[in-house]
């Protein structure tokens, strides 16, 4: 809330006084300062650390265009994937892995994984002569940014430094898209995503208490799949409008993903920046799908496994991204082994099924919980009454799925495979129609913080 | 890697932009007219969370119209006095007849004044041991006050020009919905509040220890620490409203005694200077406030195994110290009603 009414209404127009009153490079640096002072909000002591990681890596960037050395990229990489090491993995490997005990207990530093992947991203692309070094400034927004700076999208220098060149403060600021995306992506985040939320908290905190049936299974499924969605498509919406008011165009990084009709097609619709990021420069220079059938499935597992582990330091996250490989790998082999495919209707549905349900382990809080719940796979559920029309109403009215994710999880899927993208709403509604719809949007939610807390972004986690 | 393509982005010229505030401002105004409309229309519906108050009330009422003429003392004030008297002994101690008339300070103090109005006689006393909120009431909207509000909307008429528009932000649609269905027919309250669990007098019943779950100071324990000597403020509007009713009663032959309700101890409260000027100086605001007020908040702070549930609800248990001191205060004080009914008398000890 302290954000929408304060931070960025007041950045927002300091940036609209220097943009009428001085250059470029002084209103960057003040959304350099803003967004150090967005993220030192979170947790102040990580900022040196984001700071150094800048100054390192836009030092190694200088020496990598100077020399075109492969030596200092490959000191770049393993300089950022210690950083990542260190803070989010060596617990992980020294205490689950080898069971010992963890030489540091840190909170994870907030971004670290979006900011690591974007500086090894540019780091790479000089290497490819893609991109060129810009100047300290310019590279600091490019990382800093705050719409971007804490969950994505995974944006390149080559995509954002050329919109801050000359001509960045004379074009138009698209206000009406912006806060249509701002207010889309809000909507999402605190009407759908946080609605869900003390519902699907609710049964994965009590699940050795909970006797899992079919039903049950689909609410743990369906009802975490919805969330993750929502929240995460909503903040991506979000930090695409946010970046608009200040001129910056940011990539879509959803695509409706629940209509996909196979994984494969999942994957290019699901954090797609991600996704992208991991094929560009993991899964290409492991050798892709060029050195064999054997070797390209290996590679796809590689990647997949370590995308997993991207999300977080855990058994479950190496399994979500190891199901996600077998089924891609399945996906692949099929497609090149046989002609037969499946009508679109049965292709959607078992593409549906299967990542709701890898979406367990990745919620769960542990294997053993997952195995848990899947156990319920096998036991149908007893009917009982009649269909809960009160209470689902009133889950709806109260903003609150607990008791009652299933259906409301039902209710926020159908929307998810009816409603447009919010870029296809988005570029077809006139500016009026974006009025109509934003104003209720932003009052709903501004209500709706006001009378809950507000939840932080999933995503902020990993 | 899809960028927003320019196309996209050529929207953002003046001419749209009026369009697009245009469009806003009809959005947002048909929305708050939709709101404005339903609120209106569901006000005054009755809410189950307010049952137990009013049947609560009125069984209180039904005490006061046993006694009817007769002299009595009337305790006003919210739960911590429904739990914490014994008005049985305080009748006793006083040799008068005691009605409680506490039920729950979170519906606010006017809710609370309109309630109890009718429950005087001219020679009546009215003891008022309020918890500390009801004095410093400006129109802060909690859950409790809301539903209450809501359903009894015509007693507030004198408010700031604020207030309405901040119930109305204030208000859920879960509340609404609430209000649509209504209290369902055969309604019974549960649990341990409201009239099932209340006596001839209006006392709490089945609150001692043996009734209550194993864990039953963990309520009171884990209670938050006021901050009321922080929040006070002298030019509030519940000073004006105990004025008034201070006048009514004085206007109609009673008597008044404002004396402190009971309340858990907390270590910070004599730690933290401004909490313990706070309530050092409490009696003193009062009095400063044209009220009159006996007995020192401190000595009405009792530990936590006295409590459960909140930190202003006594178990059973401890009623009769509470009580006793009460009375003990009480008779202390020049109070002519009870002086006319030979109430026992010394000097005033503030």
């Amino acid at each position: 809330m302290d954000f929408l009414i304060g931070f960025l209404p007041a950045v927002w127009l300091l940036f609209l006084l220097l943009r009428s009153m001085s250059g470029a490079n002084t209103t960057l640096m003040m959304l350099v300062a803003a967004s150090w002072w967005f993220y030192a909000a979170w947790y102040p002591l990580y900022l040196p650390l984001l700071i150094g990681s800048i100054a390192v890596n836009y030092w190694i960037g200088t020496r990598i265009a100077l020399a075109g050395s492969r030596v200092w990229l490959v000191s770049g990489v393993i300089f950022n994937l210690s950083l990542l090491g260190v803070f989010k993995y060596l617990g992980f490997i020294t205490t689950d892995i080898f069971q010992l005990k963890s030489p540091v207990n840190v909170a994870l530093p907030l971004a670290i994984s979006f900011y690591t992947f974007q500086q090894i991203a540019w780091l790479a692309d000089l290497r490819q002569n893609k991109t060129a070094v810009p100047g300290i400034i310019r590279y600091t927004f490019f990382v800093s940014f705050f719409p971007q700076l804490i969950a994505g999208p995974i944006v390149h220098a080559r995509q954002v430094v050329p919109q801050i060149a000359a001509d960045w403060l004379k074009r138009p600021i698209p206000v009406a898209l912006a806060l249509t995306f701002l207010s889309v992506g809000l909507a999402k985040k605190v009407l759908i995503a946080d609605t869900l939320a003390p519902g699907v908290d609710l049964i994965y905190g009590n699940v050795a208490a909970t006797n899992f049936d079919m039903w049950q299974v689909w609410s743990a499924a369906a009802g975490y799949g919805a969330q993750l969605y929502f929240d995460f498509s909503g903040y991506a919406d979000m930090a695409i409008g946010l970046a608009l008011l200040f001129g910056i165009r940011l990539p879509f990084n959803f695509l409706s993903p629940y209509k996909a009709v196979s994984i494969i097609d999942f994957w290019r619709r699901w954090h797609i920046t991600l996704s992208k990021f991991l094929r560009d420069y993991l899964y290409i220079p492991l050798g892709g799908s060029r050195k064999g059938r054997l070797r390209r499935y290996a590679n796809l597992m590689i990647t997949m496994l370590l995308g997993g582990l991207w999300h977080g330091a855990g058994w479950q996250f190496l399994l979500w991204g190891g199901i996600h490989g077998g089924l891609l790998t399945l996906n692949h082999l099929w497609r090149a082994v046989t002609p037969i495919r499946l009508p679109l209707f049965l292709a959607w549905a078992l593409t549906l099924i299967a990542v709701l349900l890898a979406w367990i382990p990745f919620r769960a809080d542990n294997l053993t919980d997952a195995l848990h719940i899947f156990s319920g796979l096998g036991r149908f559920p007893i009917l009982e009454g009649g269909f809960p029309t009160t209470e689902i109403v009133g889950a709806l009215m109260s903003l609150d799925a607990s008791g009652q994710v299933g259906w409301l999880a039902i209710l926020a899927m159908l929307f998810a495979l009816l409603a447009p993208s919010t870029h296809v709403l988005a570029s077809s509604l006139t500016p009026l129609q974006k009025g109509l719809l934003s104003a209720p949007l932003l009052l709903m939610v501004f209500k709706t913080i006001a009378e809950r807390p507000d939840r932080v972004f999933l995503y902020f986690n990993f | 890697m899809s960028l927003l393509d320019d196309e996209l982005i050529a929207v953002g010229h003046n001419g749209s932009m009026q369009q697009f505030l245009l469009g806003l401002l009809a959005g947002g105004s048909v929305l708050l007219l939709l709101w404005v409309a339903i609120f209106v229309i569901l006000l005054g519906h009755p809410h189950v969370h307010n049952v137990w108050v009013d049947q609560a009330y009125e069984k209180k009422m039904q005490r006061v119209r046993e006694l009817g003429t007769e002299p009595k003392i009337v305790v006003v004030a919210g739960s911590a006095t429904m739990f914490g008297l014994d008005s049985k002994q305080l009748g006793l101690a006083l040799g008068r007849p005691v009605v409680n008339m506490g039920v729950n300070a979170g519906i606010g103090p006017i809710h609370i004044v309109q309630r109890v109005k009718p429950a005087f006689n001219p020679g009546d006393v009215v003891l008022l041991p309020l918890e500390y909120p009801l004095y410093s009431f400006d129109w802060e909207i909690n859950q409790v006050f809301l539903d209450y509000l809501l359903s009894y909307p015509g007693l507030i008429v004198s408010e700031p020009w604020t207030f309405w528009p901040r119930v109305l932000w204030a208000t859920s649609v879960k509340r609404l919905y609430q209000a649509f269905l209504g209290v369902p027919e055969g309604f019974e309250v549960p649990g341990l509040y409201g009239a099932h669990n209340l006596d001839h007098n209006g006392d709490q019943i089945n609150s001692a220890l043996s009734d209550l779950h194993p864990d039953i100071h963990a309520g009171a324990a884990n209670s938050a620490i006021e901050h009321y000597g922080n929040s006070f403020k002298r030019e509030a509007f519940g000073w004006q409203l105990w004025r008034a009713y201070y006048q009514s009663i004085i206007d109609m032959g009673g008597c008044v005694l404002f004396v402190p309700p009971p309340m858990l101890e907390r270590q910070e409260y004599h730690d933290d200077p401004v909490e313990r000027d706070f309530y050092q100086n409490f009696p003193d605001y009062v009095r400063e406030a044209g009220l009159p007020y006996a007995g020192r908040p401190f000595d009405f702070m009792y530990p936590v195994s006295w409590f459960f549930d909140t930190n202003y609800h006594l178990v059973a248990e401890h009623k009769a110290d509470y009580t006793q001191a009460l009375a003990n205060l009480v008779r202390r004080q020049h109070l002519t009603c009870l002086a006319k009914d030979g109430g026992e008398e010394s000097d005033k000890d503030n």
